[in-house]
């Protein structure tokens, strides 16, 4: 075979470099849309632009930036607090904007990789967790007051309990820290700034990475594990009061536990929805119920039971006399939790035919939200 | 099928010496890479051995008088092509069919080494299911063993740089990063073409070697660029290995890194 076309050879080479790349997904989206509600508004982040969206009928707000940047990737909840909504990106920027015009109010630029769980806000503070390992304390002008290093990738949001942090890390440790307390001592950090805070009231060894977001309760702190275990855990001293793992039995779990008066429902990314006794842990239906399709995203509670998204793209409520019923189905797989707002329920499947849609608990599409561009 | 045959036993066994050597994932790559080079030794002596003797063939006088004698005429020049390989005990796939047995192994090396970063949460998802206890079963009197999920997620830190990220040096006075790692894995692709490839005393075979030459270290350099530096640490073992494997099959000349005449390596015992 005659080779004599250099550009030729050259264009062959660059197409196989091309298809090589293309193994990888570089360039492709890395995660799911991250997505809250406060009062009227949603925020969500999918990718390169962030997006507030009228709760009433899915109509735009605003949205950051106002000029697209491809370049640009984010995917942790938004957080709306005291005017402004704060999120973090894959850049390792946390952005505050004007919660009603999406106009840049600060940024903060310390941290040193990206942003993956979504920031929890309050009284004029933001806790802002981050892949590098620490969890950033910043006040409403957008100052780093202190931050706090846990030692491994911070993907879960903290909650707030009676002004005690609690935080679940990748490092295995759930942590509590004192809000009450300003710190006194910083310490040194390795950049050379004074902003270390090394000083906790308690934490607790889980035995395996979370990257679900804990949800406190009643002094209660309730946790899940990659391993397939869901934690109680007291506020106050950090002491187990009882997990449950169904003999091994569990998958990973991703989802925040939902608690529907004294039953908490959780769900694995098997498809193995479960639920337990608050009080006490113990299995409160007999097995499982199996949904057909990994859950990845936490359930929302709404009046008529739990409503859950499987990978398969399926929306099934389920309530406590596991009684399923089928809402919708999508092409898309589902791995956003979900939320609520009134009586509808808010998926994000991040596909063509809507980034947001909102569905009654009939199954009925409310209205769905599809970017411009 | 190739997830459970290839992919999912790459992640467990990089897992597992991950946490032998003490969680260094990039320590754990290399290692990964050169045992995967030695248990393909075999097939690439016979591929190497191969392709001499159907380069040797090229100059055999019997077969230039073949190709004389049936210039014209194609379709008795193959006839003749394969009773001369089976006279000379001559395997023309030998020298292609190693490569096709390792090309799923290292596609799968590549991919299992992407797929155990797990540095996004889709990556994270993908991964967990796939990690099996089964081999620290196995070794399960190694004391210190952990559970593999517990290993998750992964040190990334390796000497300056993070793995799952693609590889910068940042230099005070300078602006920009410095992709140390993707010019010394385009150093080496370089090296290792220039010192295995053997001259040809066909022109248009040089022609080919040539553009190969500047190529494919030009394309490796672009992975090791744009991709995370874990993958650019495989390319680096991977071809630092190749050298030494020709070296020990004796097929490496230094001279041949000089602009010039290339000089060929002929073993005692071999017939140019």
């Amino acid at each position: 075979m005659q080779l004599k076309n250099k550009p030729v050879t050259f264009l062959l080479i660059s197409i196989l470099a091309l298809m090589i790349s293309g193994c990888t997904n570089v360039g492709a989206a890395s995660s799911w849309p991250g997505f809250s509600v406060q009062d009227d508004a949603g925020y969500l982040s999918f990718g390169a632009q962030t997006y507030a969206i009228d709760m009433n009928n899915g109509s735009l707000i605003w949205k950051y930036p106002a000029e697209l940047d491809r370049t640009r990737q984010a995917y942790s909840a938004p957080q709306a607090v005291n005017g402004i909504v704060v999120f973090g990106d894959y850049s390792n920027n946390l952005v505050a904007v004007n919660a009603e015009n999406g106009t840049e109010t600060w940024r903060y630029t310390g941290a040193q990789d990206r942003y993956v769980a979504s920031v929890a806000a309050s009284d004029s503070m933001v806790y802002a967790p981050n892949t590098d390992g620490y969890v950033y304390v910043l006040n409403s002008d957008g100052d780093l007051e202190w931050k706090f290093k846990t030692a491994g990738p911070n993907w879960s949001k903290p909650v707030i309990d009676a002004q005690t942090l609690l935080y679940a890390s990748m490092d295995h440790f759930l942590y509590a820290i004192d809000l009450n307390s300003s710190p006194t001592e910083l310490e040194l950090d390795k950049d050379g700034s004074r902003t270390l805070r090394t000083d906790y009231l308690w934490k607790t060894d889980l035995g395996m990475a979370v990257i679900a977001d804990p949800v406190v309760e009643d002094g209660i702190v309730y946790v899940a594990t990659i391993e397939g275990k869901l934690f109680a855990v007291e506020a106050n001293s950090g002491e187990i009061v009882w997990s449950f793992d169904n003999g091994g039995d569990l998958g990973a779990i991703w989802g925040s536990p939902v608690i529907d008066d004294s039953v908490i429902f959780f769900a694995d990314i098997n498809g193995d929805v479960y639920t337990v006794e608050k009080g006490t842990g113990k299995q409160f239906w007999p097995s499982p119920f199996n949904a057909g399709g990994g859950i990845v995203g936490g359930g929302v509670q709404t009046n008529d039971g739990i409503v859950f998204a499987t990978d398969e793209g399926k929306l099934f409520i389920i309530n406590q006399e596991k009684e399923p019923k089928t809402l919708t189905s999508f092409e898309n797989a589902i791995y956003s939790p979900l939320s609520i707002y009134g009586e509808n329920v808010l998926v994000a499947p991040a596909s063509e035919e809507g980034l947001l849609s909102a569905y009654d608990l009939e199954g009925f599409e409310e209205w769905s939200f599809v970017p411009a561009e | 099928m190739w997830e459970s045959l290839i992919i999912e036993p790459f992640i467990n066994a990089l897992l597992f010496i991950y946490d032998l050597i003490g969680e260094n994932f990039g320590l754990a790559i290399i290692l990964f890479t050169i045992i995967i080079k030695l248990v393909t030794w075999p097939l690439m002596s016979k591929q190497i051995k191969s392709s001499r003797a159907l380069q040797e063939m090229q100059s055999d006088p019997d077969w230039i008088a073949i190709q004389t004698k049936y210039k014209n005429d194609k379709d008795k020049l193959a006839q003749e092509q394969m009773k001369f390989y089976q006279e000379k005990g001559i395997s023309p796939f030998a020298s292609c069919l190693p490569t096709l047995i390792q090309f799923p192994i290292i596609i799968g090396l590549y991919q299992g080494i992407i797929q155990t970063m797990g540095n996004a949460p889709l990556q994270m998802l993908n991964l967990i299911p796939k990690i099996s206890p089964w081999l620290t079963n196995v070794f399960s009197f190694i004391p210190g063993l952990k559970e593999p999920l517990s290993l998750i997620p992964l040190n990334s830190q390796f000497l300056w740089m993070d793995i799952g990220r693609p590889e910068r040096i940042f230099i005070p006075g300078i602006s920009f990063g410095i992709p140390l790692l993707a010019i010394i894995v385009a150093a080496t692709s370089f090296i290792q073409t220039k010192l295995i490839s053997p001259p040809s005393g066909d022109s248009q075979a040089n022609q080919m070697s040539g553009m190969m030459n500047i190529y494919m270290p030009l394309l490796m350099g672009w992975f090791a660029y744009s991709l995370a530096s874990g993958l650019a640490l495989y390319f680096l073992a991977s071809n630092l290995f190749s050298i030494f494997q020709y070296a020990v099959l004796g097929r490496v000349n230094i001279k041949n890194l000089l602009p010039g005449k290339k000089v060929e390596v002929i073993k005692k015992g071999e017939r140019k």
